[in-house]
Parts: C-alpha cells; structure tokens; sequence
C-alpha cells in the first residue's frame, strides 16, 4: 500500500479550554485545520503551541495525567470518519499510530537506523520481517534519508548528523502512515542546509498526510505552510498577516 | 571579593576529589602492603590440591575457599532476592504511584535504607525463631536466612536508584514511546528502563558491595567460621567479611593477622569481579530490552 492511499485527516477544535492545575493554558479555542495543507502555529513562548499540538494525540495525558484538564471537543478525520479522540472507546495507542509526532529535538534510540524506523512498526505487532523492509526503506525514501543512509543502516543512529537524525525521526512516525502529523518546531535545532532539506520534505509530504507545525520561524512558515494561525494567550487567531 | 570566592570554591572541590582518592588510595595501599605477602595458593586453599578444591573433591580447612564460595553465593542469592522486587517497586514508584501514596512510600523506604544493619540481622534471627517454632524444628539460621535478611537490607537502595533513574529521565524522551504509538508497558521496558539502566546499576553496585562486606547482618542468621562450603541454602556457611572480623578481633600472631588483609584483599577482587559481571550484563542488557521489542 502506497502512503499517499491513506486517508488525510481533517481537525475541527471546538471550544478547547485546558488547564494544568489552576493555570489556563488554552482558553477555547476553536479551529479547523484543513486536509493535506500545512498549518502553521506560531505565536511567542508559553503560549500553549506545543500544548495544543499535545491535545490532538492526548500526549499530555502521558506528561501530565493528574493535573491537567481538557474541556470541549476535538474531531479527527481518521480511518475514514470524523472522531471525537476523547471519548474513551478510542484506544490511545491506536490515535497515536494515527496521529504522528516530530519533536523539537531529533530523539533517535541507541539503536541502528533501521531499528529506530523499525520500532514503532514492532510495537504495533509487526513481524514479518520482509514486511518491515519493504516499509523501512519507503518510510526512509520518503523522508529523503534513504540514498545517504541505505549502505549503513545496521550503524547506530547517533552517528548520523543533526538533520539526518530530525529526517530519521520523521522516516519513524511517518512508517506508521500517519493521517496527521504533528511537527513541534521540527527545524530548530538544525542548521541552514538541514532546515531546507526538511522544508522540502514537508512541502512533499502534504500529498500523504495533513499536517500541523508549530514555528519561531516567519520566513520558514512563509515559505512552507498553506495556512498560519497565531496563539495568544491561549486563543488561536484565525490567520496572521506576515 | 567574587574572583577570592570563586577560586576557594576552585580549590575546595579539586581539594575534596584530591582527598577522597587519596583515601582511597591509602586504603588499597595499605591494604596491599600488610596483605601481599599473604596472598598466596595456600591462603586460598590451605594444604588441599588446588584442582581437587576446586573439584569439591577435597574440602579446604585451612584456607579461604570456603568463605569465598560462601560469600559469592551470599551476595548472589541476596542480590538475586531484592533485585526483581526492588526493580518493580522502583518502577511502580516512578510510574505508577502518585500524590501522597508515592511520598509515603518513598518515606517509608528511606528509613528502611537509614536502618542499622544489626537491627536487620537482629530481625532475621527473629524470623528463624519464629519459623523454627511454627513450622519446622529443622530451620535454624542459615545461608537462606542471611540471604534474605540482607536482600531487606539492600532493597531500600535498589527501590530508591530505580525511581531516581527513572524519574530523571528527561520529559521529551519519556514522550518518544507514546508518540510512537508505544502502550505504558512497551514504553516501560524498551525504552525507559533500557535507558536508565546505568544510573540502575549504580544501585546494584550498592547492593552488592553492601551484601559482600556486611557482617552484622550475617552474624545472626547462619555464618560460622569453620562450616567449609555450604552444601545447601539450609545450610551455615563462611564468609569473607566475617573472616576478616574474627581474625582481625582473635588473632594471636603476626602472621594471622597478615591472612586477615589477604583476605581483605581478596574481598575486593572479588567485589570487582561481582561489578565487573554487573557492568557486562548492563551493556548486554539494555542493548536487548531496547531492541527486542
């Protein structure tokens, strides 16, 4: 199955209050991010960006299960259908296969690349070990990694650069094809050279998935995104004149 | 005024270094230079053939052998009790328990780590006296006793390391696992605790040295001087430690005392060997629980 068959998934915020603890964080927000377009979250620090990134996969339940609070409604487009993600028949480890996230650092394990790609595809059970090739190498290829890592991908991933290690982490979640990608300030931490080779990457993979970044970067969101929103003090502004 | 402080702090945390090494220096110094010419075939294995000792042939009389079994099997039946509860009441802790459950707990184990090993060593020959009476006139203090009665003692160090590892590692890692679609469980075993298992290990280095020199504890519960090599964990046993306490309290010429820091000596190498094992086994370790998934 190609990546690019896998339905694209569509977010519809409605009214979206968290808090951790007595402090407020996001103060009813109400978006809709549309299919295979990048939207871009900017906005200045402590805002909630990466809060809100969190809320669209749960991932905040994972950091801080007993002192946040979600309230409203946030709707998936996933497998075909829009879902309410917070009602509790959905599986937390089924939404976060659906749902991909890159963080701000490159987090490759102490493990090879191909292991690394490999892993969250273990997790979910697969075995077939030409299966698992097949899908490293087109989760690679996609990234743009394959060509520098495909003689070396028994090497530890730490050895790869900076950018390469960022790619690798995309090349990871996006094996699971992912219907939404969640991107917390992707380039950041790279330089120049490796920022464009992942801009380009991200302009590519709009084809497959939708796609949600959060950005510190104007020129960068100018280049790449379809759709820029600004967060401000925990409200997300429709649209940002940049 | 800042340029003087700074350059006193300088001298205060190399001079702190400098001093603990050179304790520690003296200490294996002396060591070696009052039991080196101890050291030798016949402190380890008295008159008796090496091969036919080592074949359990022979027993050893007069020479270390005995203890040095009595000790390895002490520390690994001890070490091999607490670890698997220490590592999951150390995982529990980080993981699971929250609020005021997990304070107490912790509480409850740093005391149980601050408690004097006699009184532990005095709560494991209570327990013999209890099971001697209740269930079998057979049991009386013996290598499993001390075993477990050291395994309570190292058990608060090998619970409070575990949930220090795992609570240090960093948020953005802990978050890679469930990203990826990881459930707790999965993201427990392959990725946190492969991850933590060297500041684990530093625990386990505790236990086991801890579990190698202490000597109140066994005093109690089953080690003698002379019981040869232990034939089962029902059985006393010799140990190293308490060797070198009878000998350094009771010796009657120069020469026995000489014995008591080859056997000191020997202690030590057989706690490197014990965390040279420790340290493979780590390495192997979290390179197979990363990647087995």
């Amino acid at each position: 199955m190609k990546m690019n068959e896998a339905p694209a998934a569509k977010v519809e915020l409605r009214n979206v209050r968290f808090d951790y603890g007595s402090a407020p964080i996001l103060n009813g927000v109400t978006a809709d991010f549309p299919a295979h377009c990048i939207t871009a979250v900017v906005g200045p620090s402590g805002q909630g960006k990466t809060t809100l990134l969190m809320t669209l996969n749960r991932l905040w339940q994972e950091e801080r299960p007993t002192v946040g609070r979600l309230a409203g409604t946030v709707r998936i487009h996933l497998n075909g259908g829009m879902v309410d993600i917070y009602q509790d028949r959905y599986d937390l480890t089924w939404l976060r296969r659906r749902v991909g996230m890159v963080f701000q650092s490159p987090n490759p394990l102490p493990m090879s690349i191909y292991k690394n790609v490999a892993f969250p595809l273990k997790l979910a059970g697969e075995n077939r070990d030409h299966r698992m090739e097949e899908r490293v190498q087109a989760a690679l290829r996609q990234a743009f990694l394959w060509d520098e890592v495909k003689d070396r991908l028994d090497k530890d991933a730490r050895e790869l650069s900076g950018g390469q290690q960022q790619r690798l982490c995309i090349a990871r979640s996006l094996i699971l094809r992912p219907e939404l990608l969640l991107l917390d300030e992707p380039t950041s931490s790279l330089d120049r050279r490796a920022c464009e080779v992942i801009e380009s990457l991200l302009a590519h993979l709009k084809e497959s998935c939708t796609m949600v970044m959060v950005s510190h970067y104007l020129e960068q969101v100018r280049r790449i995104a379809d759709r820029v929103m600004v967060m401000e003090n925990g409200r997300l502004l429709p649209q940002a004149a940049l | 005024m800042m340029r003087h402080a700074f350059k006193l702090f300088h001298v205060w945390v190399w001079g702190s270094t400098f001093l603990l090494l050179a304790a520690t220096g003296t200490v294996i110094g002396f060591l070696l230079v009052r039991g080196w010419a101890g050291i030798g075939q016949e402190l380890v294995f008295g008159e008796t053939p090496v091969l036919a000792a080592l074949m359990l042939q022979r027993p050893v009389f007069d020479g270390l052998f005995p203890a040095m079994v009595g000790t390895l099997a002490l520390v690994m039946l001890s070490v091999g009790m607490a670890l698997p509860v220490g590592l999951a009441t150390g995982i529990y802790l980080a993981e699971y328990a929250t609020g005021r459950l997990s304070s107490l707990l912790s509480l409850f184990f740093d005391i149980l780590a601050g408690m004097p090993s006699i009184v532990v060593g005095l709560f494991g020959f209570s327990i013999t006296i209890f099971l001697h009476h209740r269930f079998s006139g057979k049991i009386y203090p013996c290598l499993f006793i001390s075993a477990l009665s050291l395994a309570v003692l190292v058990l608060p160090y090998l619970i409070r390391t575990t949930q220090a590892a795992l609570e240090a590692i960093p948020v953005d890692l802990r978050l890679i696992g469930p990203s990826l679609g990881a459930t707790r469980f999965q993201n427990i075993f392959h990725v946190l605790v492969p991850h933590s298992l060297k500041s684990i290990l530093s625990g386990i280095l505790l236990a086991i040295g801890r579990c190698a020199e202490d000597t109140a504890v066994i005093m109690l519960t089953g080690v003698v001087v002379s019981a040869g090599i232990p034939k089962s964990i029902w059985g006393n046993f010799e140990a190293l430690p308490f060797y070198i306490y009878y000998v350094s309290a009771q010796y009657t010429d120069a020469g026995e005392l000489t014995r008591g820091y080859g056997a000191a000596i020997i202690l030590l190498l057989l706690c490197a060997f014990l965390f040279g094992i420790s340290f493979w086994l780590q390495h192997r370790l979290s390179q197979r629980m990363f990647e087995r998934v």
